[in-house]
């Protein structure tokens, strides 16, 4: 394990699964080369990792894998940029450099025992995912599940697998997809995440909203949850900022006095409410 | 114990530091003094009221290595430790303490930075207290002094054609023991301690128009003032006062590769460029110089206090001096209280 | 003799202020008092409340040109007071089509010279009372002492040298047209001096330079030829000149803006003012301007045209016969 956690350890692509339909979500399963690595890298649900690609740069990116299913990790990563364009090029077999785990996570002890509604939008999902199958592999220890996801078109939706077949199979667990604009396959619902959510209507009682997608999704979906009568501590939401260093040193992630990197990304909305309004 | 050194032995030391590690003192250059790598006592200049660039470049270079890759078909990482140990000479009091505050980001929570680290612990600091404070410096409005030793090594402090000098800490106590030793003669302790004294209440004139008091507690409802718009609007844009403040650190990683190897930096970032804050998918939550110019300022006198209970700036003038249009700290913080004053 | 720059600062602010009010313009960019009587800093104004706070003093130097290019996306007019120098400076933006005549109101201040706030500030004389025009002379009178301070040597060099005193093409002008004639030639010996140099010696003394730059770009930032939409030290796909610092980049980024600015450079000499580290920007720019002069026969290079030479290609002029 390198002395410098700037330094990243050497991983593994071991599989590559396009996502959407356009292939620009792709979710990458990697392993550390040294086992001791692996061993050690213990992450939560919502922390994300720094993915690099050398010669390029680096890049922050959700596990997007629930940490109840050891062995390996999986980043879902949209093409949007210099790095992301590099790793979307990689092939199985390739040798990355990954360093993490970094941020918080999501509230686990706050979700117990809680009805959970998620609502996730496009490639939002991806740190959604990891807590859905944490909370599914201890099933028992949650209320009722609503899972709210939306996508553009029916080939954007991620992780169609598990969305559409894996977790409808769960006891007590439901799951509501739309698209915003359908196609000649698609038979389900259309209309954006925010109205949708208010159709399906989840009961605010005993229960935790949590949230992640594009910035106009999740400010529509704020007011949604507001109108379902949710209150700010019944939210929680993920950030998402410019980072480098990923360890609270470099100072371009900051909102406030708040790191993202370390002291995010996942906040409940009565403390992003503190947060000057600079995200 | 309070110590004495001639000016000729002084030169003497340096000169044997020079030789036996890398010293780094303050050298006048084309009008400019700033400090450098030093071969001989010789090439260093005395008559200063502070370098124009500060101990930052070398306790946190501007540009630094920190590993080398190989990536032709395989992949390899290797760690680059920072190199030699090195002695600086002639910080002062200012500087002294912006390390201090360097160090509460760098090397505390749960991660250090390691090459900050290293650098640290293998930096003997040589303090000079202050003659002639510039008409710049306003370190006493931080509760700081043109005498101040903390964080020093050794201590010097003119003293007529001498130099009265204070080892601080084991670093410093080996310096005067080992190169120094037969060179420094025990001080009389009570006119030492006046020498000490005359440092620590020599006049700063711009530090008495600073008043610091509660600016951080002024700044928890200022983000949304019609001030940052105004300030901000003469802002160049430029990385001055963040380059040249020794407390600024803001940083970015960046590859240079050529045929499947190369080395990854860490460079210098400023809040102040444009895209600094930009994502890859083009959002920027600081798009115009009101953010930017706020987010420097907060940093220093309301987000860094909240974090670490202290200012993020030692008064020592920098950004007075050189910011090419009069955009800075001390003017920042008359303002406020002046908008404050009259809300 | 002549009326200095304070003795027009009523009149600019009732300038302002009428401008403001009357909406003619939504913002006006002027000077401001500095941290001391020596150093007046850019201010920019948009209510009528602040206009008190613009000054005019015989140390406003600072070129405000480029501030334009800040309002070029926003509707409305910006006003803004230029000086001779400062004209050729918006030439520069004008006519490299960055700036729209139409949404700039030039308030004009002819000028007989700048003083160098540098080095009146190491006289010691003071929060300065009154500046008073002698002719050969400015006379400073400061509440610590007073001294008249021969032209030749406390203004800035630029001045010396300048033919471009009166603004040209000015909405207002402040007071009447001042006698526009250079106090002494234009001087290029130190160029002379660097060019006769060994090359060992002179790239030592580049060197030297080029080592100490921080990479701030101020110069860049403050320089109104340096105005393209996108800088290509500021792109990051592909990296022109690496971050790091290395004498080879430093000596790429000074050698990459000084040939973008030749030939269009307007003399202003903002880019060496602004130097935190002092570098001798100016003897690149003169160099360059030098070469202008003598290879291209323009006699006055800084003075923006709608082609500059080295913007132009004639190819029956063309003396290279392979292509
Ligand atoms: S505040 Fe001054 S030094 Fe800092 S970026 Fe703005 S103009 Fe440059
Ligand atoms: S903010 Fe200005 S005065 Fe304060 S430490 Fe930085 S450069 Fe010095
Ligand atoms: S700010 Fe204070 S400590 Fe720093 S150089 Fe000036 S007088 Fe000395
Ligand atoms: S202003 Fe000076 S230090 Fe800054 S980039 Fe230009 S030459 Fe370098
Ligand atoms: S290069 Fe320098 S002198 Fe020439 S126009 Fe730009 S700032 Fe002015
Ligand atoms: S990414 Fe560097 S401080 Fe957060």
């Amino acid at each position: 394990m390198p002395e410098n956690p700037l330094v990243p350890s050497v991983a593994t692509i071991d599989r590559i699964t396009p996502e959407t339909a356009a292939s620009d979500v792709k979710t990458f399963q990697v392993t550390f080369d040294d086992p001791a690595v692996m061993e050690r890298f213990n992450y939560m649900s919502g922390q994300c990792a720094m993915l690099s690609m050398f010669g390029v740069g680096e890049s922050m990116i959700s596990i997007t894998s629930s940490p109840t299913r050891r062995g390996f990790l999986e980043f879902s990563v949209k093409r949007t940029g210099r790095v992301t364009d590099v790793l979307h090029e990689a092939v199985e077999g390739q040798k990355i450099g990954v360093r993490g785990p970094y941020g918080n996570h999501f509230p686990l002890e706050m979700l117990k025992g809680k009805n959970l509604v998620f609502i996730g939008g496009g490639i939002g999902l991806a740190p959604l995912r990891s807590l859905i199958n944490n909370v599914l592999d201890n099933r028992k220890e949650y209320g009722r599940i609503d899972v709210v996801y939306g996508a553009r078109s029916p080939g954007d939706l991620c992780f169609k697998y598990e969305v559409l077949e894996n977790w409808t199979k769960y006891e007590n667990a439901q799951v509501h997809v739309t698209v915003d604009r359908g196609d000649e396959t698609w038979t389900g619902p259309v209309g954006f995440v925010p109205a949708f959510l208010e159709q399906v209507n989840p009961s605010p009682r005993d229960a935790v909203a949590v949230t992640c997608g594009p910035p106009i999704m999740i400010k529509l979906v704020l007011q949604s949850l507001a109108k379902l009568g949710f209150t700010d501590d019944q939210i929680v939401t993920t950030l998402e900022m410019k980072m480098q260093c990923g360890v609270g040193k470099c100072g371009r992630c900051n909102v406030g006095d708040k790191y993202v990197c370390i002291d995010g990304p996942v906040f409940t909305l009565s403390q992003l409410k503190q947060l000057p309004p600079e995200f | 114990m309070l110590l004495t050194i001639t000016a000729d032995n002084l030169k003497s030391l340096l000169d044997k530091l020079a030789r036996d590690s890398l010293l780094v003192a303050p050298v006048l250059e084309d009008g400019v003094t700033r400090l450098k790598p030093v071969k001989a006592a010789s090439e260093i200049a005395l008559d200063y009221s502070n370098t124009a660039t500060s101990i930052k470049d070398f306790l946190f270079p501007q540009s630094e290595d920190l590993l080398r890759f190989v990536t032709d078909g395989t992949l390899s990482i290797e760690e680059i430790k920072p190199e030699r140990a090195q002695v600086a000479f002639g910080i002062r009091p200012c500087d002294l303490a912006s390390v201090a505050l360097m160090d509460k980001v760098l090397t505390t929570g749960e991660y250090a930075d390691t090459h900050y680290q290293a650098r640290r612990k293998n930096t003997v600091l040589i303090g000079l207290a202050c003659e002639s404070p510039a008409d710049t410096c306003f370190c006493t409005s931080y509760g700081y002094n043109p005498g101040h030793s903390a964080g020093a090594d050794v201590m010097l402090y003119k003293d007529g054609d001498q130099y009265l000098a204070e080892a601080l800490s084991d670093k410093g106590r080996e310096v005067v023991g080992g190169p120094g030793e037969g060179l420094f003669k025990p001080a009389d302790e009570a006119a030492g301690q006046a020498v000490k004294k005359a440092y620590a209440e020599k006049e700063v004139p711009f530090g008495k128009e600073v008043d610091v008091e509660g600016i951080d507690q002024l700044l928890d409802n200022f983000f949304d003032d019609q001030y940052w718009d105004d300030v901000s609007k003469k802002c160049l844009g430029c990385g001055t006062c963040t380059y040249v403040c020794p407390t600024c650190h803001c940083f970015l990683l960046t590859d240079e590769a050529r045929g499947g190897e190369g080395l990854r930096f860490r460079c210098w970032d400023s809040c102040m460029f444009a895209n600094y804050t930009k994502m890859a998918g083009g959002h920027n939550p600081r798009p115009s110089k009101k953010e930017r110019v706020r987010q420097r300022f907060m940093h220093k006198l309301n987000y860094y206090p909240h974090r670490y209970h202290s200012y993020l700036c030692t008064g020592c003038g920098r950004c007075v001096a050189m910011c090419p249009v009069g955009l800075h700290i001390a003017g920042v913080i008359k303002d406020v209280k002046g908008v404050k004053a009259h809300a | 003799m002549s009326a200095t720059f304070t003795d027009h600062q009523a009149a600019l602010r009732d300038e302002v202020k009428k401008l403001l009010t009357d909406g003619s313009i939504k913002g006006f960019i002027g000077y401001a008092r500095g941290r001391d009587s020596y150093h007046p800093v850019p201010a920019i104004v948009t209510r009528p409340d602040q206009v008190d706070g613009l000054i005019l003093d015989q140390f406003s130097i600072f070129g405000l040109t480029k501030y334009l290019l800040d309002y070029i996306f926003e509707d409305g007019k910006m006003g803004i007071v230029v000086k001779g120098c400062d004209a050729l400076g918006l030439g520069r933006l004008i006519n490299d089509h960055r700036v729209d005549r139409n949404k700039v109101h030039v308030v004009g201040l002819p000028c007989a010279g700048v003083l160098n706030g540098e080095k009146v500030a190491k006289l010691g004389l003071g929060k300065v009372q009154r500046v008073t025009d002698k002719g050969s002379a400015f006379l400073v009178e400061g509440d610590k002492g007073s001294k008249e301070l021969p032209k030749t040597e406390y203004l800035w060099d630029k001045c010396l040298w300048c033919e471009n005193h009166n603004p040209a093409g000015a909405d207002t002008l402040l007071g009447s047209e001042v006698e526009n004639v250079a106090m002494k030639p234009r001087d290029f010996s130190d160029i002379t001096a660097l060019e006769k140099m060994p090359s060992a010696e002179r790239a030592a003394f580049w060197t030297r330079q080029f080592s100490r730059c921080i990479r701030c770009y101020a110069c860049r930032n403050v320089c109104p030829a340096c105005n393209c939409r996108e800088c290509v030290f500021d792109i990051a796909d592909p990296r022109w000149v690496g971050n790091t610092v290395k004498l080879s980049e430093q000596q790429m980024f000074h050698f990459t803006r000084a040939f973008h600015v030749a030939g269009r450079c307007v003399d202003c000499g903002e880019c060496e003012r602004v130097c935190p580290m002092e570098i001798p920007l100016m003897k690149l720019q003169r160099k360059l301007q030098k070469d202008v002069i003598e290879l291209f026969g323009n006699p006055k290079p800084f003075v923006p045209s709608e082609v500059e030479v080295l913007g132009q290609f004639r190819v029956t002029e063309d003396p290279e016969e392979f292509m």
